[in-house]
């Protein structure tokens, strides 16, 4: 029977061990998901942790500079906009007036650095135009 | 509205194939026998396993005895009594 | 008129299935065969019915009948044949009357499969889950989402299949993907047959191993084509982005893979049984879960959720299904416990369950992640989300210790295991797998994570065929045989053992592709000139210059690059985005396989000056996913077949 009980302290272990993993990951990891509006009343609030913001590219400011693929744009939610700084290159669906997801930090600047861009599509299987749905 | 009527139509169709053996058995009273079970290739097939992993030295003669016990169906033959004993009740206070 | 006809064809289904439901019922608890018969035949109605309705719906794509709204929105007349089929399931109304097709589907088969076996006392009870969840879809296509919605006026052209979606992969990547889905729902209703019966002994797990295999063969199946799909089509380099959706079919098919693990513990040592219990019921959630996030895309909100018109309905039926089925388990608790009498943690029982434990583990973190942007803002009023990163992170832990599993297990004996045949099994995969850990450290791989996963692949690989050999053997010694028709002779015969060893080479090469490709991945990227090059690794890439190309359904720029492979010709290469009236622009990427590497060439831009923005990728031994994945396709096939009847009559089997 000791044995038994051995290999079951042992099972508890390793749980407890992978679950103490587990916390420590998601401390680093998880980011903040965010409108503009929300972002914009407290950007300090932000600076170095990873944010998620949504929110519509403003029309008339997408600016992309091919030779340093630098993309700036202007994100906004109709109250409030925040600049954008993207390296890299934009996915197919990114244009003026689309809504996106930017992925990134804030600097002490107030400028947001995107790592990522996403474009909210509701689904792979929903067409594109028909996304009003999908404002969080 | 006429998906209504055509509803019902197409339903009652359906409705006449599924229901007739209900409509059958009133009449007669019967009861269907259960058909003798056909040997299941399945434990013919675990059998054969345990005799190689027997040879190959994967199982001992106790694990092999073990397994051999398991395969006697546990509840079934109590629970088709009492099946049975409620099926006959039910028929007794039809009648 | 096909509106019509449709929609009387979905709510006449609606109340043969509810009237399915009752009869079998009644069947189960009164023990009456012409109830049981009558259940039957309700389930034969429900799918011809369902059966012309998928035909009549086809057939409005075909005559390209847009008064349908479904058809409308989703087809085009430009749309070839082959996609205007397919458009019966590219959105959500007409998926779901394809999921619902596919169960009634299983039912009858369940049925004829009973029939032939002869015992048949569990099908009524199995059926009753089966119209039950039967009836619940069709209250969803009947309803909710009907695809034969009218519109009117009609207009004269559809707005065509969305471009992402004009890819072969896609149209049979959501089919695999719902065979698998709804064949869930069968092991879940012989499970809940064999608790509302009280039938708990092995019958049930018999019958349901080759529906579990077959569903979780089709779930396989439809990830791998997501993956190629996204691969080829989304254009980032990558093939798993643990979004939502894809983490949704995940899901059950990691519990599904734990669930086929587990039931061989009770087969074997009568063990397990309400952890199988537990797992098939949590899979078949899953597997409802998953249908609702494949189609509706929303999990990141709550709010979302309860904005779509099914997300409440679906939540619903998830709950009582959990709660009626965990209600059912519960009461049989008593007469299911077992003692858990393991003798020792050297065995093949410890390692399954210890196996079933990393999936477990590793399924609970995925669905954690999946729904942690729901339940933080539920919980905390603001939407937190955890990036790829973490997922990948996090699996990396669980893949590790499912390869150490898989590399031990076949050298472990039921039971008990002698320490010294346990070193002697593994000395030939532990010596070659140190052997390549030091040649790939020699060569450069720096990333201990990833020797560590090279080694024990290769330590999986040999270690199956190691005991596929031994095995046949000892078969060749007792029949006397040669050990060549011994090995035939088992593959035949022995189809779930010989198909397992297949599976797991299978999986062996499928992690050696997926560390390859997710670890030393590399990319460059640049705005070229016509006559620049891009180098990397040791190619070099010469743009050569933009051109436009009109077809009937489209526009495309094109960018062609000419390749050289350390100076030899290496030939062309081209990237290009499609611009397909109505929908946004959709960029095709160029792909050159090799053994070693993949070379991937994106257009991510272009100037009107003739200048392009590429993005190179340099994905080394991705081929080896698609390798390992088709090679786990064909050893579940193998798995999954019956037996070959032996030529000469066996004595009869002993009385089991």
């Amino acid at each position: 029977m000791r044995s038994a009980r051995r290999t079951w302290l042992g099972a508890i272990l390793l749980v407890a061990g992978a679950v103490a993993i587990f916390l420590s990951g998601m401390r680093h990891s998880y980011q903040y998901f965010q409108t503009v509006s929300e972002f914009a009343q407290t950007p300090g609030a932000y600076v170095d942790r990873g944010v998620r913001i949504n929110g519509m590219v403003d029309s008339s400011s997408v600016e992309w500079q091919p030779d340093s693929l630098l993309l700036r744009f202007r994100l906004t939610d109709g109250q409030s906009w925040i600049p954008v700084e993207y390296h890299g290159v934009a996915p197919d669906l990114f244009q003026a007036g689309q809504n996106v997801v930017v992925e990134g930090k804030v600097g002490h600047d107030g400028v947001f650095r995107a790592t990522q861009i996403l474009v909210k599509c509701p689904s792979k299987y929903e067409p594109v135009g028909e996304s009003p749905k999908s404002s969080l | 509205m006429e998906t209504w009527i055509l509803t019902i139509f197409i339903a009652g169709f359906a409705f006449a194939y599924v229901l007739s053996p209900l409509l059958k058995a009133r009449g007669t009273g019967r009861r269907g026998g259960s058909p003798t079970p056909s040997p299941d290739p399945f434990g013919v097939i675990l059998q054969e396993e345990v005799e190689l992993e027997l040879a190959a030295g994967k199982l001992d003669q106790e694990e092999a005895q073990q397994l051999e016990q398991l395969q006697v169906p546990e509840t079934a033959e109590t629970d088709e009594i009492e099946l049975e004993i409620r099926a006959r009740r039910r028929n007794l206070k039809r009648r | 008129m096909t509106s019509l006809v449709g929609s009387s064809l979905l709510f006449s289904a609606l109340l043969l299935a509810v009237w399915g439901a009752v009869a079998s019922w009644t069947a189960a608890r009164r023990s009456s065969s012409p109830h049981a018969l009558s259940a039957e035949r309700a389930a034969l109605a429900v799918f011809l019915l369902l059966t012309l309705s998928c035909v009549l719906l086809v057939r409005a794509f075909l005559v390209h009948d847009f008064s349908i709204r479904y058809v409308a929105e989703y087809s085009s007349r430009n749309l070839p044949l082959f996609y205007l089929i397919s458009s019966l399931w590219a959105g959500q109304a007409g998926s779901l009357l394809f999921w619902v097709w596919l169960l009634s589907l299983y039912t009858v088969a369940v049925i004829r499969s009973e029939r032939r076996s002869g015992d048949r006392q569990l099908l009524p009870a199995t059926l009753l889950s089966l119209h039950l969840t039967t009836a619940f879809f069709l209250v969803l296509t009947s309803i909710a989402t009907n695809p034969f919605e009218p519109l009117s006026p009609a207009p004269s052209d559809g707005r065509g299949l969305n471009p992402l979606l004009r890819n072969p992969m896609m149209v049979l990547h959501p089919p695999s993907l719902y065979v698998g889905f709804v064949g869930f729902a069968v092991p879940f209703a012989y499970a809940m047959a064999a608790l509302g019966t009280n039938r708990l002994d092995i019958a049930w797990i018999r019958k349901i191993r080759r529906w579990t295999l077959f569903a979780w063969l089709f779930l396989t199946l439809g990830n791998l084509l997501g993956a190629e799909w996204a691969y080829v089509e989304l254009g980032w380099g990558g093939y798993w982005g643990w979004d939502p959706v894809e983490n949704a079919s995940l899901l059950p098919w990691i519990t599904g893979t734990a669930f086929l693990h587990s039931v061989i513990v009770q087969e074997r040592k009568g063990l397990l049984r309400v952890w199988n219990f537990s797992l098939i019921i949590v899979t078949f959630a899953l597997t409802v879960l998953g249908t609702f996030i494949t189609r509706s895309g929303i999990i990141s909100s709550v709010h979302a959720f309860g904005r779509s018109s099914l997300g409440p309905l679906f939540l619903v039926f998830l709950i009582i299904t959990l709660a009626v089925s965990f209600a059912m388990l519960f009461r049989r608790l008593p007469s299911l416990r077992r003692t858990l009498e393991l003798r020792t943690l050297l065995s093949e029982e410890w390692a399954i369950l210890l196996t079933n434990i990393a999936l477990s583990g590793w399924a609970l973190v995925v669905l954690w992640g999946t729904l942690f942007p729901s339940v933080s803002e539920a919980l905390l009023g603001r939407s937190l989300t955890l990036g790829a990163p973490w997922f990948s992170a996090m699996s990396r832990p669980f893949g590790i210790a499912l390869l150490f599993l898989l590399a031990i297990c076949r050298a472990l004996n039921w039971g008990r295991t002698d320490w010294r045949a346990f070193a002697r099994r593994m000395a030939l995969p532990l010596a070659v797998a140190l052997g390549v850990a030091a040649v790939a450290l020699a060569g450069g791989v720096k990333h201990g994570a990833a020797l560590l996963a090279y080694a024990l692949a290769v330590a999986v690989l040999l270690a199956m065929i190691v005991d596929a050999l031994r095995i046949a053997k000892a078969k060749a010694k007792t029949s006397q045989v040669s050990l060549a028709s011994a090995l035939w002779n088992l593959i035949g015969r022995q189809r779930r053992l010989y198909g397992s060893y297949i599976v797991h080479i299978g999986v062996a090469v499928m992690f050696i592709g997926i560390v390859g490709s997710s670890t030393f991945s590399r990319s460059v990227t640049r705005t070229v000139s016509p006559g620049e090059t891009i180098d990397i690794g040791k190619y070099a890439l010469r743009f050569e210059g933009l051109k436009t190309e009109s077809h009937s359904d489209r526009t495309s720029v094109v960018a062609r690059v000419s390749v050289t492979n350390s100076g030899k010709a290496f030939g062309e290469m081209t990237s290009r985005k499609d611009f397909y009236p109505n929908y946004e622009p959709v960029t095709e990427v160029g792909i050159r396989s090799r053994i070693h590497e993949d070379l991937y060439l994106v257009l991510a831009g272009y100037e009107r000056d003739g200048r392009a923005t590429l993005q190179v990728f340099l994905n080394p031994l991705t081929l080896w996913l698609w390798v390992g994945g088709a090679l786990a396709a064909v050893g579940g096939i193998v798995a999954w077949l019956p037996p070959r009847r032996e030529k000469t009559q066996r004595t009869p089997p002993k009385k089991r």
